[in-house]
């Protein structure tokens, strides 16, 4: 071991002065950032792959594409699409003749063999038929309007007019069935109709197509849109780029908050290392008078920070990962004492390895930097003025 | 060739004020000989020991020139000045400023440690000076359970572990018991004389300085041979 090396390792924990207290607390602030960083990454984490999957739920298929200039049975063909179809979709208002009252809802078309794929067949259970030029209504808004069978409702449509952006547009249509669904993306406030009617009324600006994939998302819509240049291909974070955009802002911001504490932390570091240098300074003046150069003094300064700094992301690294992994017993734990009922709420926290290494890296750079910080003072004092002030 | 050779060397300080410079030293020539040894004394505040510390290359002239061995000090960069420190000098101070986290064999070794020797080498010199300065049975002590006496027998000892061409005590018994204080001197004088090094005391005790093979006194910012 180099002499830089066991000085540094040597001064690190020293007991001396009471040294071994500061490196402690340096190493304890270091630690308790680290259990913060990993444990609120992994909560949010946790916290926004249940909303994910529930939003996902609501807007189910997994790439929707405008614009595209394949059909549907060419797009099938590219690897990774299990399933392509064209679909309508808008807002439309239903009202009940006699009562007057009215419900907006959202009109989903589907063309007859669409709703024989699986994956909707499976959870879509009909009372009838989906006749041509028919509504089927989820079973609550049949029994909230008290619809029957047969019944002849208005619904009314915006459509783009001639003179004006949209104009509204009513038309008459039979409810020919109900239906009752498990999946969420076709809630209670669904309606189903025909794709050949909906575009009869709507016309093709509507018009999208949806996919279903059998293997990864963003590497099948990197093929269609190589497949298909003009295509205006969405993936799920896209064409809700707004509930997404809302999520991932909200992680950011709790990283800056992190960032912030961490940054206090820093400034501790870098003010513990000041004073843990200040009393080495005698120290320092000696090793020079000894031989040791100004960079051979600063590397024992800068290591004695990063081994402080290292023994705090290990000991905070394993704390976190441990307390991510019983993160429910924690919940329930804060639960008894605050009488609140977070763990009720159901989320599996995790950080994947990436994101680990990334947090450790970066506090590990930026203790580096106030470390540097803390020592800089070191490049600037002369042997003589520590010398002549212990002499005097 | 001299060890360490001062020529026309000067050293002034701002002064405490901002304004003009206050003189320390004032066209200081001085020759160490090789193996000799050599006392400057004079009063307090008249500059011995910064005179020590330009001589040593730990400050450097305001003015003049600082040869060891012929090289000249002030041309050397911090890294070549380090070297030159590490291999030719070894210094006492009257603080004697050991690693408190070190042992006293630690303490020791630590020049060599500096210069890249192994731990091997490092531990047998070490060891052999710790043995003659009487502190076999020390060498695992911290300097705080060792007394003033014995801190300062292992700074001569770490002083000598590189073979330095010149020792540089600046008021080695200065903060020493007379007892000690005496057996210290005996001890540098013996153990300099054993190993031929040449040596540069700075001091105000005359009898410890009456040892010396030369000895200067600086006065008015200037050196006059007193004993030759």
């Amino acid at each position: 071991m180099s002499f830089r090396f066991k000085v540094s390792s040597r001064y690190s924990f020293s007991k001396i002065r009471g040294q071994r207290t500061a490196a402690v607390m340096i190493t304890l602030g270091i630690a308790a950032g680290i259990i913060a960083m990993i444990m609120v990454s992994s909560i949010m984490n946790g916290l926004q792959g249940a909303q994910i999957d529930r939003l996902r739920n609501l807007e189910s298929y997994d790439i929707v594409i405008d614009n595209s200039s394949l059909s549907p049975s060419q797009l099938e063909d590219i690897k990774g699409v299990d399933k392509a179809f064209s679909y309508g979709e808008t807002s439309v208002l239903i009202t009940d003749r006699t009562s007057s009252r009215s419900v907006s809802v959202r009109l989903r078309a589907f063309s007859p063999d669409t709703l024989q794929y699986p994956r909707l067949k499976n959870n879509l259970v009909f009372a009838g038929r989906l006749s041509s030029n028919g509504l089927a209504l989820s079973t609550p808004i049949i029994s909230n309007l008290r619809f029957l069978k047969g019944d002849n409702i208005e619904i009314t449509f915006l459509r783009q007019g001639k003179k004006t952006a949209v104009v509204p547009y009513t038309a008459d249509m039979e409810v020919s069935t109900a239906y009752a669904s498990t999946l969420r993306s076709f809630s209670d406030t669904t309606a189903l109709t025909d794709l050949d009617t909906f575009i009869e009324i709507m016309g093709n600006k509507d018009i999208h197509t949806g996919i279903y994939c059998s293997s990864s998302v963003s590497k099948t819509a990197a093929l269609i849109k190589q497949a298909d240049p003009g295509a205006v291909v969405m993936q799920w974070p896209e064409y809700n780029k707004t509930i997404y955009s809302a999520l991932m802002l909200e992680k950011a911001m709790v990283y800056v908050f992190l960032s912030f504490i961490f940054l206090i932390i820093c400034v501790n570091l870098k003010n513990s290392t000041g004073r843990l240098i200040d009393s080495r300074k005698q120290e320092g003046a000696m090793l020079r008078a000894l031989g040791a150069t100004r960079k051979d003094i600063n590397f024992i300064f800068m290591a004695q920070g990063i081994i402080l700094c290292l023994a705090g992301e290990a000991i905070g690294a394993i704390l976190g990962l441990l307390a991510v992994r019983n993160i429910q017993k924690i919940l329930v734990a804060v639960d008894a004492v605050a009488h609140t009922s977070i763990s009720s709420f159901p989320f599996e926290a995790y950080i994947s390895t990436g994101e680990t290494c990334g947090i450790l890296t970066g506090v590990l750079l930026i203790a580096i930097l106030f470390t540097y910080l803390g020592c800089r003072r070191t490049y600037k004092t002369e042997i003589m003025e520590v010398i002549f002030n212990v002499s005097d | 060739m001299y060890p360490i050779e001062l020529k026309q060397v000067t050293k002034s300080f701002k002064n405490a004020s901002g304004e003009g410079d206050l003189l320390i030293l004032n066209s200081i020539d001085l020759c160490l000989l090789p193996g000799k040894s050599t006392a400057i004394i004079g009063k307090s505040g008249t500059g011995k020991s910064t005179l020590l510390q330009i001589a040593g290359g730990l400050d450097a002239p305001t003015s003049g020139t600082v040869l060891c061995n012929e090289t000249d000090l002030g041309s050397l960069s911090d890294s070549k000045k380090s070297l030159i420190r590490n291999r030719n000098m070894g210094f006492v101070f009257q603080n004697n400023m050991l690693l408190e986290d070190f042992t006293a064999l630690e303490n020791v070794m630590i020049p060599a440690m500096i210069g890249g020797s192994s731990k091997k080498q490092c531990a047998d010199r070490a060891l052999q000076l710790l043995d003659k300065l009487g502190l076999s049975d020390r060498l695992d002590h911290l300097p705080g359970q060792l007394s003033g006496g014995e801190k300062q027998r292992v700074a001569i000892c770490r002083a000598l572990m590189n073979n330095p061409d010149v020792v540089f005590a600046d008021e080695p018994t200065g903060s020493l018991d007379e007892e000690n204080a005496r057996e210290v001197e005996n001890m540098l004088f013996d153990i300099v004389s054993s190993e031929k090094r040449t040596l540069l005391l700075v001091t105000h005790n005359i009898d410890f300085a009456n040892r010396c093979d030369m000895v200067y006194r600086l006065r008015n910012r200037t050196l006059t041979l007193e004993k030759s």
